[in-house]
């Protein structure tokens, strides 16, 4: 019991009941306290150790295993639940909060979790975290994103649930790596992974839910769901083919949206996609070096797609404006906020000297070690899209583009810069001494891996480079236009939702129709119980032998006593009875 | 004279990096292609034009759409219980102010 206490999750969780349960005065320092506490028990988690309490017929109920890489990976989420803190210090409503700890601990526990029963019901609460995180603000299209999210998610963690059922029943009850051989269980556990790690197709709810959040609630959905289920695939799945042209696919997805998007957040979103994508891809690719590609990008991108979120979101907060056609030339307005912004775009680039460098290279490496020739080729294909979308495109329009730049409402918080200036400091460092990473990485003594070699620190900046010139050359193709793309889940949003009314409105006309009916059976059929006297002496003008009720009624008084003899009769037989 | 500047600007450094390649790099790499000197700048250029042109003009036709084009769907006008939203939907960044923790 005493090592439950060590678990992040309890604290986070217990975070979320004190906050809304005490008065609004203390709640930001106590929201704080409750962040470095997550942090300071998820740096102290000692790898190695273990918890379980039995389960249904002695299974056990694994809820606490600490390897290298949940310690490292719970250390990098509380670490980002503690920087949005600071960021959304005295911005989000307190419902929000709530909600988002028990995201954030649901995630933790995820990350942490040795047995395949407690992931689905930390998968389950992480689902209801995000959804209600979403639903509290007060906003009708976070409200209807958050109840998609719900229904998304929901029917990935039923497939989850189903999966490790199956697997239960075979035997198999702890996290460990899968196999074919396993039969319906194994692609069930896959598929539901797969719908959280926004696999095609159903990628689309991350396009959908996080341009939705409120600024600091987009930085934690980015750093929790999509990062959680990237783990646990690296846990299970490592190495499966499936999931090799699965990434590559969802790299292209995400990168063909994110260049025709003009919503900034949504663009960033997209982004997302095609960065796990090349999650997955690693994951697919299953050596050891791809494994540390994996985690190093899943780190990665908490941080530097953080720094992105943060930095778009404070745009957001001064202009009010999240749309490219809007905006422009910030670069006047929130010079500040321009640089942290390209720090994170930079570094998602893949720029040496940043964070970027040293994480998507690996995994490029690990494909070329295995001699796969044409996943490398698109996995570089790919990854110039990245630099394209969100670098040139969105930092070129959001800072200098055409437009005039919108009327500043408001300043951004200190908090909020101290916040970027926060993760500008880790993407710098990692970036300068990768070392600083590789050290935590599961498999790094497996796999050595160095980035800075002259040859490749030249092609990574041709390779920039060359992607400039293209964006230069044909910037007409590159013109932001107003609309929206549509994406798979206009399934679910148009046809679906119109089956779905039609059906309740063809019910409801049903409901309406047959009570109408009986109304008027109803009518139809009253004459015929009315009082006979009427039909037999009808009222007929001028003659006299009409019915009158008033005559054939009998008097009160005959009404009267007939109930004062029913009282006398009641008085004889109970008195009789007792 | 400006875009021939500005083009000067990239390619000059591009120009520069192929240099430095040739002269000083031994390349060890996983395929034949990554050895060649100016690889890398050249797929950067093109890769991202094809990237360019299927983006836009060619996926344009398909999926592009008006800007409310989910609007309507979902909550009809004056569904009950909406009015609420309906009201607070004109500012979106903050919550209502008893929702705000300070």
């Amino acid at each position: 019991m005493i090592s439950l206490l060590a678990h992040p999750s309890v604290i986070l969780l217990l975070g979320a009941v004190i906050v809304a349960v005490l008065p609004r005065k203390y709640k930001r320092y106590i929201l704080l306290a409750v962040g470095i506490i997550g942090f300071i028990l998820a740096l102290r988690l000692p790898v190695g150790m273990e918890y379980s309490v039995p389960f249904i017929e002695g299974l056990p109920l694994m809820i606490l295993k600490v390897d290298k890489l949940a310690w490292l990976m719970t250390s990098a989420a509380t670490f980002m639940v503690l920087v949005t803190i600071l960021y959304g210090w005295g911005e989000i409503g307190h419902r929000e909060i709530t909600w988002g700890l028990v995201y954030a601990g649901a995630s933790c526990g995820a990350l942490l979790s040795g047995s395949l029963m407690m992931l689905v019901i930390w998968w389950e609460v992480m689902a209801a975290g995000a959804a209600f995180m979403l639903i509290s603000r007060h906003d009708r299209h976070a409200v209807n994103a958050g109840i998609r999210y719900l229904l998304v998610h929901f029917f990935g963690g039923n497939l989850l649930l189903f999966g490790v059922a199956l697997l239960a029943r075979q035997g198999f009850v702890l996290v460990e790596p899968l196999s074919r051989s396993m039969g319906a269980g194994y692609w069930l556990v896959l598929a539901g992974v797969g719908v959280s790690a926004g696999m095609m197709p159903f990628h689309s709810w991350i396009a959908d839910a996080y341009p939705n959040a409120s600024i600091a609630g987009s930085v934690l959905m980015n750093s929790m769901t999509t990062k959680v289920a990237s783990i646990t695939l690296l846990r299970l799945f490592a190495g499966e083919r499936f999931l090799l042209g699965m990434g590559l696919l969802m790299a292209y997805w995400g990168v063909l949206y994110a260049l025709r998007e003009n919503h900034i957040r949504r663009l960033l979103s997209y982004s997302t996609i095609s960065q796990v994508g090349l999650i997955v891809t690693a994951v697919g690719i299953g050596t050891p070096l791809a494994g540390n590609a994996a985690v190093a990008l899943v780190v990665g991108n908490m941080l530097y797609k953080g720094m992105l979120f943060m930095s778009t979101g404070s745009i957001y907060y001064c202009t009010g404006k999240q749309k490219l056609t809007e905006l422009g030339h910030q670069v006047e307005t929130l010079p500040t906020n321009a640089f942290f912004f390209f720090i994170g775009a930079l570094a998602i680039a893949g720029m040496p000297g940043l964070m970027g460098f040293a994480c998507k290279p690996m995994v490029m490496a690990a494909a070329g070690e295995e001699h796969m020739a044409l996943v490398s080729f698109l996995l570089y294909f790919a990854s110039i899209g990245t630099f394209l979308s969100v670098t040139l495109k969105l930092g070129y329009n959001m800072f200098v583009g055409l437009n005039p730049a919108p009327v500043m409402e408001k300043q951004p918080k200190p908090t909020m810069y101290a916040a970027m200036a926060i993760l500008a400091a880790v993407i710098i460092a990692a970036g300068a001494l990768p070392e600083l990473l590789y050290r935590y990485l599961p498999w790094r003594a497996e796999a050595p891996y160095n980035p800075f070699t002259l040859d490749h620190v030249l092609s990574e900046l041709q390779l920039l480079l060359g992607g400039l010139l293209a964006f230069v050359v044909l910037h007409h193709l590159f013109r932001i236009k107003k609309g929206i793309s549509l994406d798979l889940d206009w399934f679910y949003r148009r046809p679906l939702a119109s089956l779905v009314l039609m059906l309740s409105n063809g019910l409801n006309g049903f409901r309406l129709a047959v009570w109408k009916g009986m109304l008027n059976a109803l009518e139809r059929i009253l004459p015929f119980f009315r009082n006979p006297m009427r039909i037999l002496m009808p009222w007929k003008p001028g003659g006299k032998e009409h019915f009158q009720p008033d005559r054939y009624r009998l008097p009160v008084g005959a009404g009267a006593s007939w109930i004062l003899m029913a009282f006398v009769v009641m008085f004889l037989l109970m008195a009789a009875a007792v | 004279m400006y875009w021939s500047k500005k083009l000067l600007y990239i390619l000059v450094p591009i120009l520069g990096l192929v240099g430095l390649e040739l002269l000083f790099v031994h390349p060890h790499a996983n395929f034949f292609w990554e050895a060649w000197a100016g690889y890398d700048a050249v797929f950067g250029f093109v890769s991202s034009a094809v990237l360019a042109v299927i983006a836009k003009p060619l996926m344009d036709g398909m999926i592009k759409r008006p800007e409310d084009y989910y609007e309507d769907v979902y909550i009809p006008k004056g569904y009950h219980g909406t009015e609420r939203m309906e009201a607070s939907a004109e500012e979106p960044v903050k919550s209502s102010k008893e929702d705000r923790h300070d």
